[in-house]
């Protein structure tokens, strides 16, 4: 098991794909396994994908957009809006198939099809991979991680992001092989010849503040206990939404204040995923980035801008501590880091990077920044969430860490 | 004057206040900082300690799995301790052993079930498909819905819905190789905690499997030496009996004798007791019985080298059994057995 990554700002598709994909076999010392690819909607995706193709025939491609730019241990990487990453595994002994489906007007469905595709791309029918890793699109993740978890069952970790753009205008898209989507969901079914381990964290705290949802419907809170959701909300957090209340985009404001559900507990601690309010609605409610059902609690969660930095290096130390490893244990990671934090921060984006690197060590890692997150929590929960941080570490093989 | 003195007085005041806002937002800052982190903190070690107990606990149960399965002297009783030892360690429903059959080790071999927790599965048999080819080249792999996989796809409905889910392990590679199979009836069951679970265990396994085959070996290598049979002609064999005659010894005389005279086609077996000064009546029992068993297959049995005191617990059996010892001809020598033998 080898894993590397390339990044490039460089403008012209064709050639920053050319140019990644040759510095990727290079590093590889041949031929990649599987091609994680996460590209800023900038590019002309066709000629990206299609010099890559040309440069990697036959590799397994799985990839979608990512907000702004892309992450590495070199920093964050952006040029007016533009960039692109390569993470690269070379594992001739795993199997790494990747599927993907149209979502149409049944997400379910179609994540159930791009799992059995995944699958069937690597002759494992009936087989369940050690991990799952899945791009999709915004509005439809617990519906698609429903319908990985039809075919498998709910012991398969699944973990990655939903695809996003640079101004939340819905330009987002997802690659599988040579073909680029805007609708559609991909998956890469992973059965590595090494153990895989993940860490999925809101890292944000409980306040007292809680209320039951008492009108949902969709990803729309309505009401809290009776009442507007966005009055109670603005009651909770001391007025943010003070000049917001008549409706429009609240994203930028509710970043540190999110609601959070309560998923399982460790030990009698509860741990919960969040849900990011993103506007007010006319009657009242707030829209958010995940369904809401009636009857559900949510609490008001707080964090700090500080915390969205440093957060990521802990969640990368929380995936090695699954596998009780070290840095040195590690071959490379994978990071999805939730675009909202990623814009609330954005300055500070190199200390990001920066203090993911620290907790991996020398193992190389790529991020993408989503529009939410999916992951598999410490009780071994799949869920979707937003403000949160997903990392997936791959376990060096005893040859290569010799 | 008085304004201005006013003003500068507020102007501080203000002053202090914008800057203790700014404290008690730094502090506050701070506190949900320290806060979020103190979750985190306890959260890790909530999970260390469920980690801690988890591997307690999976120790515990491999100890014993250990105990149980290297105390096994014969294969079978390996297998039947492996097969409850899965089913209590892995929460499989049901567990069984394939092995290749060897009637079958040519272009697709095939395996058949050697041992099984229930009987839906005695006389089930697999094609050697990649999975199986994975698994006997050492590799553990689960299946979340076995219908799916091309070597159970055949198999009846009823099996696939009481075998949804799958685990196979390898417990002996190879040509001759062997495969331990749980199953579940809920689909993806075997997850991954469970899979590296039975990796360790089935390593545990592997060995003792070896370690009982070895065993078995030796003592039928011994068995062979202790009751030889010593062809005299195509149709009579002596076995002589030295050492000591219990019942066990008496049951591997049974045995070999019945294979021998399977085998070699003989019809008379000379069992030569020569060199026992004395015998106990089980063994003596053991020793009639294989004259009758002896009898069913067309072998006469002789009996030679009779010592007064053999021939007293003969003489004590005869009367218990009210009858003459199974048709057993008595000779005092061997000379004398051989020789009426090749009349």
């Amino acid at each position: 098991m080898r894993i590397e990554t390339v990044w490039t700002t460089e403008a012209d598709s064709a050639r920053a794909a050319r140019e990644a994909a040759d510095e990727l076999a290079l590093r590889l010392g041949g031929p990649p396994s599987l091609v994680i690819v996460y590209t800023t909607v900038t590019h002309d995706h066709d000629a990206l994908v299609g010099a890559l193709r040309a440069r990697l025939p036959d590799v397994p491609l799985h990839g979608g957009s990512s907000c702004l730019g892309v992450m590495s241990r070199d920093g964050f990487h952006s040029s007016a809006g533009t960039g692109l990453g390569l993470l690269g595994i070379r594992d001739p002994e795993g199997d790494y198939g990747v599927g993907a489906a149209e979502i149409g007007d049944d997400a379910r469905a179609a994540g159930s099809a791009a799992i059995e595709r995944a699958i069937a791309a690597v002759e494992r029918d009936g087989e369940p991979p050690d991990f799952v890793w899945i791009a999709g699109v915004p509005g439809h993740e617990e519906r698609l991680i429903q319908g990985v978890q039809d075919v498998l069952g709910t012991g398969v970790p699944i973990a990655g992001g939903s695809t996003a753009d640079n101004d939340v205008s819905g330009r987002w898209l997802q690659i599988a092989g040579a073909t680029v989507s805007r609708n559609s969901v991909v998956v890469t079914a992973m059965y590595p010849s090494t153990e895989v381990h993940v860490a999925f964290h809101s890292g944000y705290s409980p306040t007292a503040r809680t209320g039951v949802a008492t009108r949902a419907s969709g990803r729309v809170l309505h009401e809290l206990d009776g009442r507007p959701a966005a009055r109670v909300y603005n009651e909770w957090t001391g007025g943010v939404l003070d000049d917001h209340l008549a409706g429009g985009g609240v994203l930028g404001l509710t970043t540190l204040h999110p609601l959070g559900r309560e998923v399982g507990e460790v030990g009698g601690l509860p741990y919960h995923r969040l849900s990011h309010p993103d506007a007010v609605t006319p009657d009242g409610g707030l829209s958010l980035f995940t369904d809401v059902a009636e009857g559900e609690r949510l609490t008001l969660m707080t964090g700090t801008r500080d915390s969205l930095v440093t957060r990521a290096g802990r969640v990368a130390r929380a995936a090695l501590g699954a596998g009780q490893l070290d840095p040195g244990d590690i071959a490379g990671a994978l990071v999805v880091y939730c675009a909202g934090c990623m814009l609330t921060v954005q300055d500070d984006m190199a200390r990001v990077a920066d203090v993911i690197a620290e907790a991996l060590g020398e193992a190389p890692f790529l991020g993408t920044f989503t529009f939410g997150e999916q992951g598999c929590f410490v009780g071994g929960e799949n869920h979707h969430g937003n403000l949160m941080i997903s990392v997936v570490v791959f376990q060096r093989d005893d040859e290569a860490a010799g | 004057m008085g304004d201005g003195a006013s003003r500068t007085g507020e102007d501080e005041l203000r002053e202090a206040l914008a800057s203790a806002q700014r404290r008690l937002a730094e502090a506050e800052r701070a506190r949900v900082a320290a806060e979020e982190r103190a979750v985190e903190l306890r959260l890790d070690l909530a999970r260390s300690r469920a980690q801690a107990r988890d591997a307690a606990s999976q120790a515990e149960r491999l100890v014993e799995g250990l105990r149980r399965i290297t105390e096994a002297t014969h294969v079978g009783e390996l297998y039947t301790g492996l097969l409850d030892l899965v089913n209590e360690t892995l929460g499989s429903e049901d567990a069984f052993i394939v092995a290749i059959d060897r009637a079958t080790a040519g272009a697709t071999p095939e395996l058949e079930v050697v041992a099984t927790s229930a009987s839906a599965y005695a006389s089930l048999r697999w094609p050697t498909g990649r999975l199986f080819e994975s698994v006997l080249g050492g590799k553990t792999r689960a299946a979340f819905d076995t219908s799916k996989l091309p070597e159970w796809r055949a198999l009846p409905t009823s099996v696939l819905e009481r075998a949804r889910s799958a685990l196979h392990l390898p417990i002996r590679p190879g040509r001759d190789g062997a495969l331990l199979v749980c199953v579940h009836a809920e689909r993806g069951y075997f997850t991954k905690p469970r899979v590296r679970l039975a990796a360790r265990f089935s390593g545990l396994a592997r060995n003792a499997l070896r370690n009982a085959e070895l065993l078995e070996s030796r003592l039928r290598r011994l068995e062979e030496l202790s009751t030889p049979m010593i062809p005299i002609s195509a149709a009579v064999t002596v076995m002589p009996i030295i050492g000591g005659m219990d019942r066990e010894r008496g049951e591997r005389l049974l045995a070999a004798a019945l294979r021998g005279a399977h085998e070699r086609g003989v019809q008379r077996v000379i069992v030569d007791i020569t060199a026992l000064s004395e015998l106990e009546l089980e063994a003596a029992r053991a020793l009639v019985k294989t004259a009758s068993a002896l009898r069913l297959l067309g072998c006469r049995m002789t009996l030679s080298g009779v010592q007064p005191r053999v021939a007293a617990t003969l003489v004590h059996l005869e009367g218990e059994l009210g009858a003459r010892l199974g048709g057993l001809e008595v000779f005092g020598t061997l000379q004398d057995a051989v020789a009426r033998a090749l009349i």
